[in-house]
């Protein structure tokens, strides 16, 4: 980036702040994305689900805030939406150990928060004002559990990533595995950015598992199936959603090839079919995941409830507690009295770089 | 309405910094230790603050115990670094704040490790009441130093800053003033750490990182070393100073280095052309 | 494969990065008195640089440019932080605080020009199998390069003129100007080449690892903690410093959980700084 880049740019960033017109009608709606930071690659496809939805509804005025994929910030941000823009409702934060910190807060300060990507179990618990329209890690762990005992495999290992996502989903994993008879013969874990796991790696090689199990995120999820195999290790990779971005092919080149994971999006149903196609239009055929549904389905979501309720957030909570049966583009999904939602899960590969479903 | 919001989270947080940058002033201002792992002793205070108050312990007691914590620390630093020379003791003070860091990423049962500990109970309900409480904390601690500064105590560790050999000629007990020095020092860190994190209601190990090293610096030599009102100033100006850039409109990814841009310039720019700052007695040579 | 021959080699790979970066801090700490913690974000700046270069231009092409911007940015920043400094006297404390204040500013530079995530310099790197251990292309290079790198910097130091300055000034400063040799040109020297290696250090391990906007920080604290093993003062000793933590680190974790590398590092660092500043090697530094 240059002087004039720069200058052209902040020019257009004044012009975008002046005042404009706005219907009386529309409720500020804050959202809290991973923008930049270790995590920002999830941040470009929610972003532009968010955007497709945004030109459906006319309802909801947008604020953007950065998660940074960072907890203090994904609170600084909540701080900043609640006490200077005044709102009483946020789609977010993305990660599950945000969502966790800024928690406490939205019960306390009364303002709805919607996660459309974290997965940790303890959220269920996080509150009355926490919600998520994503599904939580037990049922993907122990799907991959049972996927693993289904193809005969005995041994496994667990490469997890130190955050409250990636531990979810090892626990999930690991009991249901060990229910079944299986046993666990190393784990392994990593902080979140993390350059190398080769150590990691060169252990639980040693171990000789039948395979190795990733809860991380795509892009340490990519690197250390590159470590493992650039070790020699020969065995089988499987994983969770997380990974389903393309980040994950820039980090692990060929080595992902034939990764199974688990996914509440299935590629082949109607509305699936519907977002990717929409996608599609604006965007292109790269770069899409389900994080682009579910950031979708999040806007319109609360556009239909708004349009009920206005900025009342009792009236927002009671709403989104009675949402059954929403058919939205990622899947069927409604609200138990956790403000947790249970979705059917499927089994998708890596197949010449790209995400296919299970055969 | 929105604005004073912000207004007072503002001032909350230069409450609580200056409270850190006046007690760093006694070790590398008064008593000429280079202590570069301030930040150790910030971050222990809001941990073990947050620790007990999660345990139940009512929230002031919570932050005494934060701030003993962190005292007995800087006591236990003082004793084998305090014979070091400039720079050593600099790497050395440094070395500590990152092991800090590392215990808390590591002693996962007890810190978390990575995770960080959320809901941290807050104080009173409101922040503009939690800057009441804020300015009662800093202006008694500044009434503290202010008369440390004039007494025997602080006269010795000046002396033993200006000249450490001839103080001994003269009697006085440099090691223990020094260990007495920090250990103060590192009691109103853990002071300012416990009103942190009880404000943010959330930490992490990043709290001992790099990230605050150059502001508080900054915002200590400006304010200028040895000074008491000095450090009150220079964190207002420092805190004060990126505001305006948040008017501009830029996108918060260029804000957050934009700060510390600034601050690493000024910091720069006082060494070089004015190493006093605005009120100290002495530089840092 | 055999676990601990794969352990240890990881140490050596570690080893040999960290060597990188501890021989230009080094030779800079050895000629002029204090710690250039800067030299950690010019390695960066030389990553970064990569990153952006290899998207359009030939390889070898971007790494000439990118030596010649790493060398006399290490340069600019003598000129403009350590000098002004140094002609008031400042104290080695004062040098380091500035130096910090400047790995901040380029780290903040790198941040707000290239954006807060992980980048990857994608290359082809083939994996090679040697007694058990695995190691890829780019991995040897590195530890080739770093032996060269010694060699090349023992003949400087002891066999060229330039050198012998370098070791002049370095024994004594004010003897060596009594005897025609210019102190600050030999800075500015000694800046260029020391920050030509941050420049070969930022490239070879931008390729191996991935680029993220505080790695001239972490990397720095892992070059100077070896160069305080080995020796401050000595580039061979800060080489040998860097071996011999990659491998502790690496050798360590087998026992340890994996988190704890870093605070190996730590530990040993403040351990050195307090009962054997002067390294292993024991190379004293006179005060300056």
């Amino acid at each position: 980036m240059n002087k004039p880049v720069i200058a052209i740019m902040t020019l257009l960033l004044l012009a975008a702040c002046a005042p404009v017109q706005e219907a009386q009608e529309k409720i500020k709606v804050g959202v809290i994305i991973t923008l930049t930071g270790g995590q920002s690659n999830y941040g470009e496809g929610l972003r532009k689900g968010t955007d497709i939805a945004l030109k459906e509804v006319d309802n909801l005025n947008v604020i953007f805030e950065d998660e940074q994929s960072d907890a203090k910030a994904a609170v600084t941000a909540f701080n900043k939406l609640t006490d200077v823009d005044g709102v009483k409702l946020i789609i977010g934060p993305v990660l599950s150990g945000s969502v966790l910190a800024v928690a406490p807060l939205a019960e306390q300060k009364k303002v709805v928060i919607i996660s459309p990507t974290a997965t940790a179990a303890k959220i269920s618990d996080a509150g009355d004002y926490t919600f998520r329209i994503r599904e939580t890690a037990t049922g993907h762990g122990r799907k991959m559990a049972e996927y693993a005992i289904s193809k005969g495999w005995t041994k496994g290992s667990v490469l997890n990533v130190n955050a409250e996502a990636g531990l979810s989903y090892a626990n999930a994993f690991k009991d249901r595995f060990k229910e079944l008879g299986g046993t666990i013969v190393a784990e392994e874990m990593y902080e979140k950015d993390a350059q190398d796991m080769r150590t990691q790696a060169a252990k639980l090689i040693a171990a000789k598992p039948e395979f190795v199990y990733f809860p991380g995120f795509a892009k340490d999820i990519g690197m250390s199936m590159k470590q493992l195999r650039d070790l020699g290790y020969s065995g089988e990779f499987i994983t969770t959603p997380a990974m389903e971005d393309k980040a994950f092919f820039t980090a692990a080149g060929m080595a992902g090839e034939g990764v199974v994971y688990s996914s509440a999006f299935d590629p082949e149903s109607p509305q699936s079919i519907d977002i990717m196609q929409k996608y599609e239009q604006t965007y292109g055929t790269e770069g899409f995941s389900w994080f682009v549904a579910n950031a979708y389905d999040s806007i319109k979501l609360i556009s239909k409830i708004v349009e009920q309720c206005g900025d009342t957030v009792n009236c927002i909570k009671q709403q989104l507690y009675a949402t059954k049966g929403y058919v939205g583009t990622s899947g069927t999904f409604s609200f138990d009295s956790k403000g947790d939602v249970t979705r059917s899960l499927v089994l998708m590969q890596v197949k010449g770089n790209e995400f296919v479903k299970l055969k | 309405m929105a604005f004073i919001n912000y207004l007072i989270h503002l001032a909350i947080l230069v409450g609580i910094y200056s409270i850190l940058t006046v007690s760093l002033n006694l070790a590398v201002g008064f008593t000429g230790l280079l202590n570069m792992g301030h930040v150790g002793f910030f971050g222990i205070g809001a941990y073990a603050s947050a620790l007990f108050a999660l345990a139940g312990f009512p929230v002031w007691l919570s932050i005494v115990i934060g701030a003993l914590f962190a005292t007995v620390a800087g006591v236990l630093l003082a004793i084998p670094t305090t014979r070091l020379k400039g720079d050593y003791l600099a790497l050395a003070t440094l070395g500590f704040s990152f092991i800090m860091g590392s215990i808390a990423r590591n002693w996962t049962d007890v810190t978390r490790g990575a995770l960080g500990i959320p809901g941290i109970p807050k104080i009173v309900r409101g922040n503009t009441e939690f800057l009441i409480v804020v300015l009662i904390v800093a202006v008694i601690t500044y009434a503290i130093f202010w008369w440390i500064s004039r007494s025997r105590f602080g006269k010795t560790c000046e002396a033993i800053r200006d000249d450490e050999l001839a103080a001994k000629m003269l009697g006085k007990d440099t090691f223990m003033h020094k260990i007495a020095a920090l250990g103060i020092s590192a009691f109103f860190a853990g002071v300012a750490g416990g009103l942190f994190a009880h404000y943010i209601t959330f930490i992490d190990p990043s709290i001992f990182g790099l990230g605050d090293l150059i502001l508080l610096f900054s915002m200590l030599i400006v304010g200028g070393l040895a000074s008491v009102k000095g450090s009150a100033i220079g964190t207002i100006i420092i805190f004060l100073l990126p505001e305006p850039l948040r008017f501009i409109g830029f996108p918060s990814s260029i804000l957050g280095p934009m700060r510390e841009i600034i601050f690493a310039l000024i910091l720069l720019l006082i060494l070089i052309y004015r190493p006093k700052g605005i009120l100290g007695k002495v530089d840092l040579a | 494969m055999a676990i601990a021959t794969q352990l240890i080699l990881n140490g050596i790979i570690a080893g040999a990065i960290y060597a990188l970066v501890a021989s230009g801090f080094s030779l800079i700490y050895s000629v002029t008195k204090f710690m250039h913690l800067a030299h950690g974000a010019v390695l960066a700046l030389g990553a970064y640089l990569l990153y952006t270069f290899s998207a359009g231009m030939n390889f070898w092409l971007a790494v000439i440019l990118i030596l010649i911007c790493t060398s006399f940015t290490g340069v600019l920043i003598d000129w403009l932080v350590y000098r002004p400094l140094r002609k008031r006297k400042a104290s080695g404390a004062v040098l380091l605080i500035a130096s910090i204040a400047v790995l901040i500013l380029v780290n903040s530079l790198i941040l707000a020009l290239w954006g807060a995530d992980v980048k990857t310099i994608p290359t082809r790197n083939p994996v090679f199998d040697i007694i058990g251990a695995r190691i890829t292309l780019i991995q040897i290079i590195i530890i080739v390069v770093s032996a060269v790198l010694l060699l090349v910097l023992w003949f400087l130091m002891k066999k060229t003129k330039l050198g012998t300055a370098m070791r002049a000034v370095a024994d004594n400063k004010d003897v060596a100007q009594t005897v025609g040799i210019n102190p600050e040109r030999i800075y500015t020297y000694t800046f260029a080449i020391g920050s030509f290696l941050a420049g070969v250090a930022g490239i070879l391990i931008g390729i191996e690892q991935n680029l993220y906007p505080i790695m001239g920080l972490s990397l720095i604290i892992k070059g100077f903690t070896g160069a305080v093993i080995g020796s401050l003062a000595s580039v061979p000793g800060s080489v040998l410093g860097s071996l011999i933590l990659g491998l502790v680190e690496n050798i360590g974790i087998w026992w340890l959980p994996s988190g704890y590398k870093d605070a190996i590092a730590f530990v040993l660092l403040f351990i050195f700084l307090l009962f054997k500043p002067s390294g292993l090697l024991g190379v004293k530094v006179r005060e300056v």
